[in-house]
């Protein structure tokens, strides 16, 4: 979506979600979709993380609120931790949804490679 | 390059660790052992391949692995010569607590999967400082309970928890906390804190314990590492012997209990037990069968290839305790006393600084803690892996002669396979194997705290102990020539980006040395996986278990086979990262220029072939729904879409770059070899957006999809009757909850349906489901 961004800008702009009239550049969007998948560990309005729905006993214990599962793949619709429950390895790849994509840009996620940044500084 | 922000990671006291040269030794010793060896691949020496019922979990405690090791919260060096992990006993189970339980394939109703309670809170990347929180029940494990009610229950219900049992209710239960700091690279300290959190007493026996992987039994060598118990003025410690390497101290203490006895045996199978064999013992079950069993002949007290220090706990009502084990070299002894809850300050703080440093502009404390959670996740999932196919089939000098019905069963053509290194797992107990997407992924999510370890990852793959001689890379232990997406390129072009961001200087060494292989493994792509040769690939699975009709890696029950969209989109985005490598290569070796244009044609090849028109022979896009269908080609020579809205047909979003004026202007050459391919085929350059308007060709867009039919499939991905849930894209739609798409073919009828959580089939495996859930690695 990011790469789609780059070339069509922010002029091209598309409903988000379909049918709300709603519309938003694809680098928008983009964040948005990041957003919402790190929803399934955040704490959401209830204090409640929507990966932990099968831990009630855990999301209700002060001490053990913070202890965050990284599951295989999640519940379509509430987001419910499903499959092998330490699957850090690819569902940690939400470090990389929560990294600040502000950031992204400055440095630690970069967009663009060492030959465009030559190009740049040129 | 503007200065680094990211700087500040590398300028802290873990970073700088990480950045010297002094890394590799620090990282000696790591979280290194599995979670499960029993059940697995490496283990299984059955005729038919059944590795779950040929090692079970009931045989762990008391039989030798062959290819590594495991323990809960282990820990150990880069080549498990020395290995340590935690056990537990409450008194009450008929086992000690040495190892994660859960249930195999067979005796899940969706599948494996670990029936406990544990959590990988902290970590650095050097490993100097590491946490984890396991939850143990005052009341006897429910292991017959939980084999009995999954037994019960059908696919369609959910699993039974160890949480539904209710032995963790109003706190009947032990928070044990393990932590361990280093002191320096070879000097560390296990802490073990355990705390009740009931209103009652409870008793509990604590046993850290070290052991030395079995390395002798299978050469039948008589050389064998041992650990020996010496007192010197009142103070009883261990040294550890092993052939070829220092020997070491190991030490363990507790204010808390009255009293600490080590207690020894070996690291043997106990033939008497398993095989009813004679056996002079103690055996690798020696210290359960003391403790459980009272058995006085099952251990020794002075020596043996395994120890553990039993330390029994009497905890009050909500009453806390601490157990200690550390162990160092011998050849540098250091009486200088350490103060070992201060080491554990100093470098839990040095873990907060390097995090404070990577989320200085995350203000949001909850997803501060999320992230340093899932990268403590990825941190404790590091394992050393060895397995050797050739040795593996032959068998050990030592042992009995395998079946040899395996020279010709899984595996077989994967004899050059010798691995023994650190590799990331996708999860130490349900997968405790690496798979070669699944890296490839978390190779990118490293490379933000550790992008040498990323790279090195990367490059494990791609070597001669792991690539197969025809190119393919291996898919995972339970079949090696699997396919799965070609993501690998897509992973090295992101972990040196990140890495030249941490860094400032791009490793070119690294890119060309992947990038070599890749070539090779491209071309076993385009060779092995296009049918037809015609730019639309099959290629199976990859990785997504049941998201079609068929088990796509299995004989059609229909005949031909399936052109697949997600297989073409993942190889042409395959063709564009190779592009996007070489042209940054080229900048500093014009060679590269060439193989870059090659990827470019090669692109738009694939990219002809699969949007194409209906009509035309190869194209997967139905401009009835405006989706990507894969393509079941009959033996007939017909062929038939498969109208599944999944994930497979959203794929070909994934293949977009764009390539750059300042990028393509600046290679010299370059601009003159693509706008002559442009012109000369006028049919592959209508794909390429706008390339030859002034003014606006001078950047090109390379995608499947043109600006309608992006749309097109977005509009789906994006509506929330479709794809999109409130935590991100479904790999089904949820069209299909009320219009499952059934397929009808010589009277049996096929069906795939929106089912949102667990599989309902067990035709795949049973324990994993892209028909509705959301991916991460997809998202």
């Amino acid at each position: 979506m990011y790469e789609f961004h780059r070339y069509y800008g922010d002029d091209f702009r598309v409903e988000f979600p379909t049918g709300s009239g709603q519309k938003f550049s694809l680098s928008e969007i983009a964040d948005q979709l990041a957003k919402r998948c790190t929803t399934l560990f955040l704490k959401d309005r209830n204090g409640e993380r929507p990966v932990m729905g099968a831990y009630p006993l855990l999301q209700a214990d002060p001490r053990s609120r913070d202890l965050v599962l990284f599951h295989e793949y999640f519940h379509g619709d509430n987001g419910r931790g499903v499959g092998a429950s330490h699957q850090t390895g690819w569902s940690g790849l939400v470090a990389l949804l929560l990294q600040p994509r502000a950031m992204s840009e400055a440095g630690v996620v970069p967009v663009a490679g060492e030959a465009e940044a030559a190009l740049v500084t040129k | 390059m503007p200065p680094l922000r990211a700087a500040n990671l590398l300028a802290t006291i873990e970073g700088a660790r990480l950045h010297s040269r002094e890394c590799a030794h620090w990282q000696r010793w790591g979280p290194y052992l599995s979670e499960r060896q029993w059940g697995t691949v490496r283990e299984d020496y059955s005729e038919n391949g059944t590795a779950w019922d040929h090692f079970p979990h009931d045989h762990a405690r008391s039989r030798a692995y062959r290819w590594g090791e495991d323990g809960i919260a282990g820990f150990g060096d880069d080549k498990l010569n020395w290995c340590v992990s935690l056990a537990l006993w409450n008194r009450r189970d008929p086992i000690l607590k040495e190892r994660l339980f859960g249930l195999t394939n067979a005796q899940g109703n969706h599948g494996e999967d670990v029936k406990e309670l544990y959590f990988y809170l902290d970590g650095t990347p050097t490993h100097s400082y590491m946490r984890m929180l396991y939850k143990y029940p005052h009341a006897a494990y429910p292991y017959d309970d939980l084999i009995q009610e999954n037994a019960r229950r059908g696919a369609d219900m959910p699993e039974y928890e160890v949480l539904d049992t209710g032995v963790f209710d109003d706190g009947c239960y032990f928070d044990v906390q393990v932590e361990y700091a280093k002191h320096t690279p070879d000097d560390m300290v296990m802490r073990i804190t355990v705390e009740n959190r009931a209103d009652e007493a409870a008793t509990l026996d604590v046993l850290p314990q070290i052991w030395a992987r079995n390395t002798w039994s299978w050469k039948g060598t008589q050389d064998r590492p041992s650990l020996t118990k010496q007192t010197a003025r009142g103070e009883t410690h261990l040294v550890g012997r092993q052939h070829g390497h220092d020997p070491i101290v190991v030490t363990a203490w507790s204010k808390d209990a009255p009293e600490l006895t080590w207690l020894f045996c070996e690291n043997d199978t106990n033939v008497k037990r398993l095989f009813g064999m004679d056996g002079a013992g103690p055996f690798k079950d020696g210290i359960n069968d003391y403790l459980v069993h009272g058995d006085a002949q099952a251990v020794r007290s002075d020596a043996g290839s395994k120890a553990a220090a039993h330390v029994p706990l009497v905890l009050a009502p909500y009453g806390r305790a601490v157990v200690y084990l550390r162990w160092r070299p011998e050849s540098a002894p250091d009486d200088t006393p350490l103060d070992v809850d201060a080491l554990f300050a100093r470098r839990l703080a040095e873990a907060d600084a390097f995090y404070a440093a990577l989320q200085h502009d995350m203000p949001d404390p909850d997803a501060r803690l999320v992230q340093r959670q899932a990268l403590a996740g990825m941190l404790w999932s590091k394992q050393y892996y060895q397995f050797d196919v050739q040795r593996w089939l032959e068998g050990d000098p030592a042992q009995p002669t395998p079946p040899a019905s395996r020279k010709h069963g899984r595996n077989a053509d994967w004899r050059h396979l010798c691995n023994a290194d650190i590799v990331s797992m996708p999860d130490k107990w349900e997968y405790p194997w690496y798979a070669s997407w699944d890296l490839a992924f978390h190779a990118a999510a490293f490379a933000l705290i550790d992008p040498e370890f990323a790279k090195r990852q990367l490059l494990l793959l791609v070597k001669d102990r792991y690539q197969h001689p025809n190119g393919q890379l291996p898919a995972y232990e339970w079949a090696f020539s699997d396919a799965n997406p070609p993501v690998h390129a897509w992973a090295a072009w992101r972990v040196y980006e990140i890495d030249r961001a941490l860094t400032g200087k791009g490793d070119r060494d690294f890119l060309e040395l992947v990038f070599h292989k890749l070539l090779l493994n491209f071309s076993w792509w385009v060779n092995r996986k296009d049918a037809d040769g015609h730019n639309i690939f099959q290629g199976g699975f990859l990785g997504l278990d049941n998201v079609g009709i068929f088990d796509r890696s299995s004989p059609l029950p229909t005949g031909g086979h399936i052109d697949q969209a997600d297989g073409t989109a993942w190889m042409a985005a395959y063709a564009l990262d190779l592009m996007r490598i070489a042209l940054e290569l080229a900048f500093a070796n014009h060679v590269f220029v060439d193989i870059g244009v090659k990827f470019f044609e090669h692109f738009l090849y694939i990219a002809e072939a699969v949007s194409c028109d209906d009509g035309c022979d190869t194209g997967l896009w139905d401009s009835a729904d405006e989706f990507f269908y894969d393509k079941l080609r009959l033996p007939d020579g017909s062929n038939v879409p498969m109208r599944v809205r999944s994930i497979v047909g959203l794929i070909p979003l994934f293949a977009v770059h764009v390539l750059e004026e300042r990028l393509h202007g600046a290679l010299p050459g370059l601009r003159d070899r693509l706008f002559w391919f442009l012109e000369h085929r006028p049919d592959l350059a209508k794909l390429v957006s706008r390339w030859d308007e002034p003014g606006k060709g001078n950047n090109l867009l390379l995608s499947l999809l043109r600006g309608h039919r992006m749309k097109a499939l977005l509009r789906r991905a994006l509506d929330e009757s479709e794809f999109l849930s409130d935590h991100g894209v479904r790999a089904l739609s949820r069209v299909h909850r009320d219009e499952p798409f059934v397929f009808r073919h010589n009277g049996d009828s096929f069906c795939v349906k929106y089912l949102p959580a667990e599989s309902d089939s067990r035709v795949f495996g049973g324990n994993s489901n892209w028909r509705g859930p959301v991916w991460m690695p997809v998202n």
